[in-house]
Formats: structure tokens, C-alpha cells, sequence
């Protein structure tokens, strides 16, 4: 069981590894990012708390996926099975335990510790073979897979966007309509495997056309209701509200041409770093996307031309 | 037509494809035989561009990648898609405008399940009906009959056989003998990196002796069974 655990470590060097980042700094990194985007999310929420649980619940959902338990079910015995799946639950739900004993929120972190334990009990074979229909059928894949694979969180979106409107808080719904372009930007995190580049016939201008289109056409119908709902609840906020929307837009065009700048493989530390500074700082995206666009074209013309 | 001349494919300092020449027809079946890293993947990746090498490969069509069909040995799909879905994104790169799948669906797959939940056998039969759906000109099939029930072997000779009948240019590789030789013209053995031997039909048995006799050779004897 032990060496079990020491193959996850092994695992995540070799990513960070792979990333051009050692392992140490990564975890550093990590911990950094993570205490950062819970300050901010508690900072500029009021429903901070509920979210937060939320996303602790769907991070351990994660560890009852059924080919994950497999594979542990398949290697250990069934007393190391259930150690290794309280071990495993226990130390992802800590680190939303510990931030939410620093906001004082000790109820809900006693929540997330006792959702934990059942759920080591839990595996999701049930929902393995569910189909859930999305408005993409006929512009595969990105939107998709990130549509099925999301759909709870933009669910949540949709309900927190109807609170912002029912109790007048213009700020929670406005940040809800750019959480889904948010979530929308995640569906191009990871590259695809070069079969499905390799396929098309367009050349790489044709083939970023073709990518940020559909992406633009997807994120559209995505984001259709939460902008009506927010044109029609608060109409005297409309240049905010189009602002959000057409800076949702700029930032997917740029995750696109930043995704493919690295293709087929992932984007490293220093385009990982430069990216992110332009996303909290947007005017540096003028410079940013050009940069991207013409790297992207570089990488995709090996593989389309 | 696929004419390779002089195909050198290297990596690192490992040599993979040793000067490979050829010219394979169209409307012929052309099979390709070889011991696990002979270098057969290695040569249809660099047919399909998908490697680069030294060398040169022609077709009357150009680029080759738009007009050819690659099944690979172990077809890859993604995550949350139905195979109705995987169909569509084959078609839509290559800009063909077409949702009829069930009409077309011969091996009658289930096609608005997710494809990742197929078996390994009903996976290469989608991936086969993608290339096929994408109506190619060039068809490279690495192990077509790999983990296929005896049912779809059938059906996939026939639909082989329909291919040739249209003049299609088809390079198949297969370790099952006996499946090559019912579906193809010629058989070129690949041995380290280099062609060795070209078969036709009529001496197709007697390079499948030889075969035999390298392969086994006194190995049994050393079983003692």
C-alpha cells in the first residue's frame, strides 16, 4: 500500500517534470495557487462558503470514478482497498478543511469531512454509461465533452446567477455569466491526441479558423441564458454585462491560440506563466495573442501542411 | 498510387526504416508482413505524414494526409463522446456534410453510446466506418482484423474487396496470415527496417512456408514438450 502511494508521488513528479518544473516548487506552486483563488473567491462572494464545499465535493467525486477504483480494486485487497480510498479522500478534503477553519467557517468544514468518508463507499459506475444530451451534437468535440464532463458546475452557475437576481446582487450573477466562459476556456486545457488534428484537411489558418468559430458558436448558445437573464433583471447594466460577455469571448480565442502554441504538447511553465499574467492583466492580451496565433500556426503546419 | 523512394526513418540513433522503395498501386491490396517492430507502424505513419523521415513519398494526390484513410492499430477516442458524435468529427474534417450513420452503420454498433465503453473489437469497427465514411482515396489499415469477431472479418474482406474493385490504393498489415492472403494482391515482408521479399498470389504459400520454417525453426525442441 505504501508503494502505492509513493507511485502517485512518482506520477506527479513526472508531470511537473514534464511541465519543466521540479517537484518540490510545483507542490509549492500549488498550495500558493490554491490559498490564492480561496482568498479571492471568500474576498468577492458572499456565497463563498457553499461554493466552496461544492467544489470539495466535486474534486472527491473525482476519486470514485470507477476506473480509478478498479484499478485499486484490482491490485489490492478489499481491507487495503478501503484504507487506500479513506487515505486518498481524506488528503484531497484537508486542504478545503483547513481554508475553511481559517475563514471560520467550522461547520462546513466539518460538512466536507463527513461527505469524505461515505463517499469512499461511492462509485460512480453509475453515472459510467448516462449520456447527458447537449445542444453540440453537431459541432464535436470540445464543447461536448467539456459540456458532459461540467455539468454540474454550470448548473450551479445557473442557480447562484438566479439567486444574484432574486436577492438584487448584480456582481454574483455578472460573475456567474464569466464563470461560464471560465469553464468554456477549461474544455481547452488539455491537447487532444494528434489523430484528431491530423484528420482535417484545412490548413493551419483554416484549422484555427475552423477551432475558434465552433468555439465562439458553442460558447454563445452556453452563455445564452444566463446574459438574457441578466439583460432582462438588470437592463440599466447592459454595457457591463456585454463587456463581460465580449471579454469572455477574447479570452477563449486566446486559451484556443494558446493551447495549440504548444501543440501537441502542453503548454510549458514560462507560456503557462505569460498566459496567465495577460488573463490578470487582459491588456496585455494584444500582445499576448498575436504571439500565440503565430506560434500556433508553426505547430499546426507540421502536422497540417 | 503510393510511391516511396529511399525511406529512412530514424530515433535517435536508432535506425527504424533502412531505405525503402516501393510503388504500391491503386487498385491493388498491398499486405505487409513483419515480426512486432519490423517497422510497419513506422512506415504508415510516414505515409500518413505523421512522421517526418528522409526519403521521398508521391500519389497523384496531394498532400497524401487529405485523401488518406488511416486505421490505426489501437484507434483512439475521447472522453464523453458517443460514436454517432466520433463519426461526425471524422466527416466535418474533411468537410463532408453527412449525419446519416445509423442508414450506413453495417456492423450495426451502437452508436449513441459513449465509444470509450466499446469493446475492443466494436472500437476498431467505428474507426473503420470513420475512414470509410470519409470516402479516401488512399486506405491504410494497420491490423484491420485485430480483436473483430468472424462475422465483421467477413464483412470487412467484402468491403476490402469493394474498395479494390474502385481503384483505391490499400496497404493492409496484419499478423494473421491466412487473413492476408484472402484479401490481398501482394505481400511484402518487412525485416528490420528494410522490404525483403515481395509475394504475389501464386507464391503466397510458399512465402508463408518460409516464414514458418524462420520463425519456428528448432525453437520447439527447446520446449521438450
Amino acid at each position: 500500500m505504501k508503494y502505492y502511494f509513493k507511485l502517485q508521488y512518482l506520477r506527479l513528479q513526472r508531470t511537473l517534470s514534464e511541465l519543466g518544473i521540479a517537484a518540490p516548487l510545483g507542490i509549492f506552486l500549488g498550495i500558493v495557487i490554491f490559498i490564492a483563488i480561496s482568498k479571492y473567491l471568500f474576498y468577492k462572494l458572499d456565497f463563498a462558503n457553499y461554493i466552496y464545499v461544492f467544489f470539495a465535493i466535486i474534486s472527491l467525486l473525482n476519486l470514485s470514478d470507477i476506473k480509478h477504483v478498479d484499478k485499486i480494486k484490482a491490485i489490492f485487497s478489499a481491507k487495503d482497498y478501503r484504507k487506500i480510498r479513506f487515505i486518498e479522500n481524506l488528503a484531497l478534503s484537508l486542504p478545503f478543511v483547513f481554508y475553511l477553519v481559517y475563514e471560520s467557517q467550522h461547520l462546513m468544514a466539518a460538512s466536507v469531512l463527513s461527505i469524505a468518508v461515505p463517499l469512499t463507499f461511492f462509485e460512480s459506475n453509475l453515472i459510467k454509461g448516462v449520456k447527458i444530451p447537449t445542444p453540440f451534437k453537431k459541432w464535436p468535440f470540445e464543447f461536448i465533452m467539456g459540456f458532459r464532463k461540467t455539468f454540474p458546475l454550470l448548473l450551479l452557475s445557473f442557480v447562484l446567477c438566479i439567486i444574484g437576481v432574486q436577492v438584487d446582487n448584480f456582481n454574483l450573477s455578472l460573475f456567474c455569466l464569466g464563470l461560464v466562459f471560465l469553464i468554456a476556456m477549461t474544455f481547452y486545457f488539455k491537447p487532444e491526441k494528434i489523430y484528431f488534428t491530423w484528420i482535417h484537411t484545412r490548413n493551419a489558418n483554416g484549422f484555427l479558423k475552423h477551432k475558434v468559430l465552433l468555439a465562439f458558436l458553442c460558447v454563445s448558445i452556453m452563455s445564452l441564458p444566463f446574459l438574457l437573464l441578466l439583460l432582462l433583471s438588470f437592463p440599466s447594466n447592459y454595457l457591463w454585462i456585454l463587456a463581460i460577455q465580449m471579454l469572455g469571448y477574447v479570452f477563449l480565442l486566446s486559451m484556443i491560440f494558446a493551447k495549440y502554441s504548444a501543440y501537441p504538447n502542453e503548454m510549458n511553465v514560462p507560456q503557462g506563466l505569460l498566459y496567465g499574467l495577460s488573463l490578470w492583466f487582459p491588456p496585455m492580451l494584444l500582445f499576448v495573442i498575436p504571439i500565440f496565433y503565430f506560434k500556433s500556426v508553426r505547430q499546426l503546419k507540421q502536422i497540417l501542411e | 498510387m503510393i510511391e516511396i523512394n529511399e525511406l529512412h526513418k530514424s530515433f535517435g540513433s536508432k535506425e527504424v526504416l533502412k531505405g525503402i522503395s516501393y510503388n504500391f498501386t491503386s487498385g491493388m491490396v498491398h499486405g505487409i508482413v513483419g515480426e512486432n517492430g519490423a517497422g510497419k507502424t513506422t512506415l504508415f505513419k510516414c505515409i500518413a505524414g505523421m512522421e517526418n523521415y528522409k526519403g521521398t513519398i508521391k500519389s497523384e494526390y496531394y498532400p497524401i494526409k487529405n485523401h488518406m484513410g488511416f486505421l490505426t492499430t489501437n484507434p483512439e477516442f475521447l472522453s464523453k463522446i458517443t460514436g454517432w458524435e466520433y463519426l461526425k468529427l471524422l466527416c466535418i474534417a474533411r468537410k463532408i456534410d453527412t449525419e446519416d450513420f445509423e442508414a450506413q452503420n453495417i456492423f450495426e454498433l451502437p452508436l449513441n453510446e459513449y465509444a470509450e465503453n466499446y469493446s475492443t473489437g466494436m472500437k476498431k469497427k467505428l474507426a473503420l466506418m470513420g475512414v470509410l465514411l470519409q470516402k479516401n482515396d488512399l486506405y491504410v489499415l494497420d491490423e484491420p482484423f485485430n480483436g473483430v469477431d468472424i462475422h465483421s472479418n467477413i464483412l470487412i474482406n467484402e468491403i476490402i474487396n469493394k474498395l479494390k474493385a474502385s481503384k483505391k490504393t490499400i496497404l493492409i498489415s496484419s499478423h494473421i496470415f491466412s487473413s492476408l492472403s484472402d484479401s490481398c494482391d501482394e505481400i511484402h515482408l518487412l525485416k528490420e527496417g528494410k522490404f525483403v521479399k515481395h509475394a504475389t498470389k501464386d507464391s503466397f504459400e510458399s512465402l508463408n512456408n518460409e516464414m514458418k520454417e524462420f520463425v519456428i525453426g528448432d525453437r520447439l525442441n527447446k520446449l521438450n514438450l
